[in-house]
């Protein structure tokens, strides 16, 4: 993809009204999330968390985790990833980019680009909220880093569920529900014990993604229970559900490339009389 | 090498037969009209033709590269139905954005395909703003700004005057003489019988061509 390309790509991005809407409904709830969890919590109340490392993270996480991730922040990136393939499903714009795998991959470039977006959209104000409870971001640097790397492979996982939904639907309404659904089983934690026949006690966890990434973190604030900021961040990560998560990433752009091979692409007047 | 060949192509929507088993040979260097009533079939054909579509037999070849279900064809100019551009730029600027997919035009070039369908390159107006007739025009100038090999057009002089509808006669005569093969379905008799070679008639996914001494079209 020529310079030129990637410009006018991404500037057309920047161009749409529907870009601005999903910003601002992103800026929204985050500043929603800010205003509840610092002036609604012990902080405002006068407890002092004395900017420890322990706190930083356990209240970036606070952001991610509790807070209905796929029933808030899921719906505004569907309503982003509808406005970004809004354009690109013109036929006029499809058949210039050669192939059918030129056309995903530049779909996926901007999905790329709007997952790196979002992820700003969804950080920044969580940072300004650890500083504004007394925490240290730099403390708890590593930990928001590592977090971030596994939002982005979810956003982008998002976006290719999106993708693949819409094509084999041809519908943005299947396409958001399918995100939700997969955000669903994402964000929540998905563990079930239950006692087997012998009365032994079975922990089946379902969840996949961020809730087993991630499903080691300390929130107990204790400082004599953490090591050092290296020895956490290990902890903190589950390699096999990293690769897992990583995997689905790659299954959902290879089920993509299969599934654009049958897509028909037709006018919305040509999809009503289809159905 | 030098033909679109289209060999028993058969496509089914929703236990519907838009195109049935379709047989259509073309040369390079034509201009081929198609017509026949709404939803006979005409922009499904062409839509296999552009590889937008995968049929469920047959097989489509054009100028030698066979359509699969993953290629469009090279060097491709259309207008295929809705004629949509995006609202929030002008339309050198979508003209632009398009142009710079395959990065073959500069910005002289895009000018010069604006005004010569009669749209003032200069004008600062966005898409939403333009007539109905802006709309179609700037269609025409996306379709022939890379002066394509091979030119699809359905319904092009829909929406236009009659100053409207000779342009666009001037311009496919004009590409066509420089070498493109064109494809045109339309209503307007006036467009089928003036500019092409040979006609076909679609109906209910059928095609037959109409003959020169088979009456008129």
């Amino acid at each position: 993809m020529s310079r030129l390309h990637r410009n006018y790509f991404y500037r057309m991005y920047w161009r749409q009204k529907t870009t601005w809407a999903f910003v601002i409904m992103t800026l929204a709830i985050r500043i929603g999330l800010v205003i509840l969890l610092v002036f609604g919590t012990q902080a405002y109340r006068g407890v002092d968390f004395g900017g420890s490392l322990a706190f930083s993270e356990a209240f970036y996480k606070e952001f991610f985790f509790d807070n209905a991730m796929a029933f808030i922040v899921d719906p505004v990136y569907a309503f982003g990833a509808a406005a970004m393939s809004r354009y690109l499903q013109d036929v006029k714009f499809v058949v210039r980019t050669g192939s059918r795998a030129g056309w995903v991959r530049r779909y996926l470039s901007l999905s790329c680009y709007q997952a790196g977006v979002f992820l700003l959209l969804l950080n920044i104000p969580a940072c300004i909220a650890i500083w504004m409870m007394g925490g240290s971001v730099a403390k708890a640097s590593a930990f928001i880093l590592v977090c971030m790397a596994g939002e982005y492979l979810v956003l982008v996982t998002f976006s290719m569920v999106w993708l693949l939904v819409q094509s084999l639907t041809n519908s943005s309404v299947a396409a958001a529900a399918a995100m939700i659904l997969y955000g669903a089983w994402d964000a929540l934690f998905g563990i079930y014990d239950y006692a087997d026949t012998n009365g032994y006690l079975i922990t089946l966890d379902l969840g996949i993604g961020w809730s087993r990434v991630f499903s080691n973190i300390d929130e107990s604030l204790d400082l004599s229970k953490l090591g050092k900021m290296q020895g956490i961040t290990s902890r903190l990560i589950d390699p096999f559900s990293a690769a897992l998560l990583a995997g689905l990433l790659a299954l959902f752009i290879l089920l993509r490339l299969a599934a654009v091979r049958r897509k028909d692409f037709l006018t919305v007047q040509e999809e009503a009389a289809k159905a | 090498m030098e033909q679109i060949n289209v060999v028993q192509a058969t496509k089914v929507l929703k236990r519907r037969t838009v195109l049935d088993h379709v047989d259509l040979t073309l040369d390079r260097g034509g201009i081929y009209g198609f017509f026949g009533p709404n939803g006979s079939g005409k922009t499904m054909l062409f839509r296999a033709i552009c590889g937008l579509i995968y049929l469920n037999s047959g097989e489509i070849t054009v100028f030698g590269e066979k359509i699969e279900e993953k290629k469009f064809p090279d060097g491709l100019g259309l207008v295929i139905e809705s004629v949509g551009f995006w609202n929030e730029f002008t339309g050198f600027e979508n003209l632009k954005f398009l142009a710079s997919v395959r990065g073959k035009l500069s910005d002289t070039d895009i000018r010069g395909a604006l005004a010569r369908v009669g749209l003032d390159p200069d004008d600062g107006r966005i898409y939403k703003k333009y007539s109905l007739g802006m709309k179609q025009r700037l269609a025409i100038a996306q379709a022939v700004m890379e002066r394509p090999e091979l030119l699809v057009l359905d319904e092009p002089t829909n929406a236009l005057d009659e100053d409207g509808a000779a342009a666009v006669h001037q311009i496919v005569c004009e590409e066509n003489k420089r070498g493109c093969t064109v494809l045109i379905a339309s209503h307007n008799k006036a467009d089928i019988d003036s500019l092409c070679r040979r006609k076909f008639k679609m109906n209910e996914g059928c095609l037959q061509e109409v003959l020169p001494d088979s009456g008129p079209a």
